[in-house]
């Protein structure tokens, strides 16, 4: 968790809404709740998950002030849970419930529909004592200045924070890079008109 | 400000994209004023400007020139005199589709010719490890010079218990490194959005590149 410890990598959001400030807070966390991250009604499916925890347990979800609200900040994780099957495993085993198919039945081939139910058959008795990956990334939101930062430097979780955190909070969060800082500085009516009149410059000792 | 776009190198792989640059360059994306062009820019494709792909990557290179010509320090609001330099890695590139990376390691790789040759060629500084000094608190982290996205960062925390505690210090070393960062951007910006950015900052660039 690099919010608390250890080297932080992480990108940082302009975040775009119009909260009433009324109750924000209370609001801020019943929306948490609601996107929280929730366990697969079905032990036996493979795939994605995603949802929001507390920042010190990802297990917990439950997402009281003195969890979440430190001052200005909002902080709290994404776990992002990903359960596949060894698939070397999984075709050994249709391999050999091939072959015993073909030698009970005298066939020479396994129709597909047939090896397509044996796959799921497989997966089916897998899944349950398969447990997911499990990957948590800290998120801190400074109220204050409406900038939230997420700590992965990975584009696809990145996308899919952003893309859970305006599902959440119906906000939209831009990423503050050299284009943005110039726009969001004092002098951006002398920067930004300046910007389309350039292009990479020629740093070698030999350029024009 | 000089009307004429600067010289484009090293040129991208296609021709299409270098006269995508240049045409941009010139003139194609007019905002209407500073609020619009914050409006445009602020969204969730700041790839759109031409600009996006190479100020970030110049700005490490002006970092890594100014740490060895200006001493290491620069001022910097509110926080005074920084010093910084490039620390343990660089990791240049070529443009194209098939762009050549060399990644060097260790020591201070800058003061390695591979590190002047690469410059020589025209490369870019794709990332750097960055080491800062302000007041009795140091840094390091690398530095993607396209987003300007933070990796590996160090902080010289202290609080080692308390939750609350933590947030507090981690978030704010965190905000003043970014401040620091953002504040160098600045003086970069004021510099390369110039008018005689080619006199007073290109061409002793070039010198520095040029010296053995």
């Amino acid at each position: 968790m690099p919010l608390l410890s250890g080297a932080m990598g992480a990108r940082r959001y302009r975040v775009i809404a119009d909260f009433q400030e009324v109750g924000l807070r209370d609001r801020l966390l019943d929306r948490l709740a609601e996107e929280a991250f929730r366990e697969p009604l079905s032990a036996a499916r493979g795939g994605e998950n995603m949802g929001w925890v507390t920042l010190t347990n990802l297990c917990d979800t439950d997402f009281s002030h003195d969890k979440v609200l430190f001052n200005q900040y909002m902080a709290f994780s994404l776990r992002m849970d990903n359960k596949r099957l060894p698939g070397k495993l999984v075709k050994a085993l249709l391999d050999l419930r091939c072959r015993a198919w073909l030698a009970e039945t005298g066939r020479e081939r396994v129709p597909g529909p047939v090896k397509k139910e044996m796959l799921e058959q497989i997966e089916l008795e897998l899944y349950p004592r398969q447990l997911p990956a499990v990957a948590v990334h800290d998120i801190c939101w400074d109220l204050s200045s409406q900038t939230v930062w997420f700590f992965s430097n990975s584009n696809k979780a990145n996308e899919l924070f952003r893309m859970l955190f305006s599902k959440t909070f119906q906000a939209e969060t831009w990423p503050i890079g050299p284009l943005q800082l110039l726009a969001g500085h004092s002098r951006s009516a002398e920067w930004v008109p300046a910007l389309d009149q350039i292009g990479y410059a020629d740093y070698r000792p030999s350029g024009r | 400000m000089s009307s004429e776009p600067e010289i484009l190198t090293p040129p991208p792989a296609s021709r299409a994209e270098v006269q995508d640059v240049v045409e941009q360059a010139e003139g194609a994306y007019v905002p209407s004023g500073p609020a619009d062009w914050i409006r445009d820019s602020l969204d969730q494709h700041p790839g759109d400007h031409p600009a996006s792909w190479f100020l970030g990557k110049e700005f490490l290179l002006w970092l890594w020139w100014k740490s060895e010509t200006a001493y290491g320090a620069i001022e910097v609001a509110p926080m005074g005199a920084v010093e910084f330099w490039i620390d343990d890695r660089i990791q240049f590139r070529t443009e194209g589709d098939q762009p050549q990376v060399s990644d060097l390691k260790g020591g201070q790789p800058t003061a390695t010719a591979e590190a002047r040759s690469a410059l020589i060629a025209g490369k870019t500084v794709e990332t750097a490890t960055i080491g800062v000094r302000v007041g009795e608190r140091e840094y390091t982290f690398a530095l993607k010079g396209e987003t300007l996205e933070l990796a590996g960062l160090k902080v010289p925390g202290e609080v080692k218990d308390g939750l609350d505690e933590r947030i507090y210090e981690r978030m704010f070393l965190l905000d003043e490194i970014v401040a620091i960062l953002d504040g160098l951007f600045f003086v970069f910006a004021e510099e390369r959005l110039h008018p005689d950015f080619r006199d007073r900052t290109l061409g002793p660039i070039r010198e520095w590149i040029a010296k053995p």
